[in-house]
């Protein structure tokens, strides 16, 4: 059995590391975490929190969380039928309830375990390009002077279209990885590793297509010849000094 | 409040010449009706039918996946209850317009407000089988494969006096069959007027109506405030149905020319 060729284990040692700055856990969690403090002090706010979709599952799983009730919210999973979270990533549509608790959406069994029960709740979507939900920002009691001024949902929902860009670009470089990671594995040579780098090209996910392009287009850059290997090692190591700039 | 999508065109809807119905055009429309004698099927979650604000269905069925039949779905009779509370919500609301019409509840969708599109089509062909003369659709497919079914379906209908009102998508994106010329399509417009009517010239979304907060029935006899196109589509279809229970018979294009001539930005002998 022949390895895939030194040349392409390094350009795509160099990729994954790379794109891993941008996408390890730690950094999307921390994000997220820099995102809900934020929003929660704009609006004078009890609470703050981000849920994201598992799809496969139908469940919102909260990662983030600041203010009352953070630490138990965090990585609790609600079924999309569940509160006014589960309502708002199903329709995509933003909420404020003043007076939650009359509210048939609201879930007071979830918000007693968190030790905090809110009475106005504002949420957000977090949203893909083509619009299906990923996730939820929610706010609980944001201050009268915040919501005064009749913007309050807007800006909410400007912030979870910033979070959902996060998330979308954290889970695009995970599909490459994966991409990558799986032709890698069990590769009989070079020409094989392209093969099933290839198969992505097929997959249903057009994220995953794209990025399995993207490999290619730098796997066949680098068999073209020394000159332009070198140029794609230039390229990584590039966007890696870019991906690692403040 | 923010608006859904698709809302654009009636924060400020542009003038649009009206057919020269008689005056005062609303009451020529739908003066005194009530939905009387109106078949309305509404596509959805289910309608909880003991609701106090529904007050009882004529029927009720759903679609369920069925491998030995050749389209691959079966109809049943379904308890009426709903899975999540859409279609209640929905169902209030035209029974608020039009209380006499005769709702049917066909559920397609489970808890999560996911159908197969396979059982949407079905849903749609049911109605036009049993002479629905209007079919409530607030949900919407954005899946390629699913274009050219309920397209047919909904062509179907057309040709068989079965009026599809169709909510556009809340999010941005392709949303069948609302965008099909065949069908009416909705989305919310500013206002709070239930009866408020506006028409785009500029479709593929046709007609805005109330569905900014609006107080609807919800499951477990509960209600609650919502904003939505599904809302705003639920309105239309009120609006409809008082139509076709004043003037008995008319085709679905008759009823959309009556929609736009009642549209608050239509002007009988021009833009003014």
């Amino acid at each position: 059995m022949n390895p895939p060729s030194p040349d392409v284990v390094l350009l795509m040692s160099q990729l994954a590391d790379a794109l891993g700055q941008a996408v390890r856990p730690s950094a999307l969690q921390d994000e997220l975490q820099r995102c809900v403090t934020a929003v929660r002090t704009v609006f004078e706010a009890a609470a703050c929190s981000c849920a994201v979709l598992d799809g496969e599952r139908d469940v919102l799983r909260f990662v983030a969380a600041d203010g009352e009730g953070a630490e138990a919210i965090v990585g609790v999973e609600l079924t999309l039928e569940t509160g006014v979270a589960g309502w708002v990533a199903l329709s995509g549509q933003a909420v404020m309830l003043d007076q939650v608790a009359n509210d048939a959406r609201f879930a007071p069994l979830v918000a007693a375990q968190t030790g905090y029960v809110p009475t106005r709740i504002m949420a957000a979507p977090l949203l893909d390009e083509a619009g299906t939900g990923l996730g939820v920002l929610e706010v609980l009691d944001p201050s009268d002077a915040a919501v005064s001024h009749g913007n309050a949902v807007e800006i909410l929902e400007m912030s979870a279209s910033l979070a959902s860009a996060v998330v979308r670009l954290s889970a695009a470089y995970d599909a490459l990885s994966d991409t990558l990671l799986g032709s890698l594995e069990g590769a009989q040579n070079s020409a094989d590793f392209r093969s099933r780098l290839m198969t992505f090209t097929h997959a249903h996910n057009e994220d995953d297509a794209a990025l399995a392009r993207v490999a290619i287009a730098f796997h066949d850059l680098a068999h073209a010849s020394p000159n332009a290997s070198s140029l794609a090692q230039q390229l990584l190591s590039d966007i890696n000094r870019f991906i690692g700039s403040p | 409040m923010v608006l859904p999508q698709w809302s654009g065109p009636f924060v400020n809807a542009e003038n649009v010449m009206a057919l020269p119905l008689p005056a005062p055009v609303r009451e020529w429309a739908w003066g005194s009706a009530t939905g009387r004698g109106v078949k309305v099927a509404v596509i959805d979650s289910g309608v909880e039918a003991d609701h106090p604000r529904i007050g009882g269905i004529s029927g009720a069925v759903a679609i369920e996946g069925d491998p030995s039949s050749t389209s691959g779905y079966r109809v049943v009779d379904a308890p009426s209850e709903d899975y999540y509370g859409h279609g209640t919500a929905c169902a209030s609301i035209i029974r608020a317009l039009a209380p006499d019409s005769e709702i049917y509840s066909v559920r397609v969708l489970g808890p999560t407000l996911r159908g197969q599109g396979g059982a949407f089509v079905e849903g749609i062909r049911w109605a036009v089988r049993t002479g629905m003369e209007l079919a409530n659709l607030s949900l919407s497919s954005n899946s390629q494969q699913w274009f050219g079914p309920l397209h047919d379906a909904a062509d179907d209908a057309y040709y068989q006096r079965c009026l599809l009102v169709c909510a556009a998508n809340n999010l941005p994106g392709p949303t069948y069959p609302s965008e099909y010329a065949s069908v009416v399509s909705v989305a919310t417009r500013p206002g709070r007027d239930p009866y408020g009517l506006s028409y785009n010239p500029r479709p593929p979304v046709e007609f805005g109506a109330r569905g900014l907060e609006v107080d609807v029935a919800w499951r477990d006899g509960k209600s609650m405030v919502a904003t939505g196109n599904s809302f705003a589509a639920a309105h239309v279809t009120g609006m409809a149905a008082l139509i076709l229970s004043k003037h008995r018979g008319l085709t679905p294009f008759q009823v959309k020319a009556v929609l736009h001539a009642v549209a608050e930005n239509a002007h009988v002998g021009g833009f003014q």
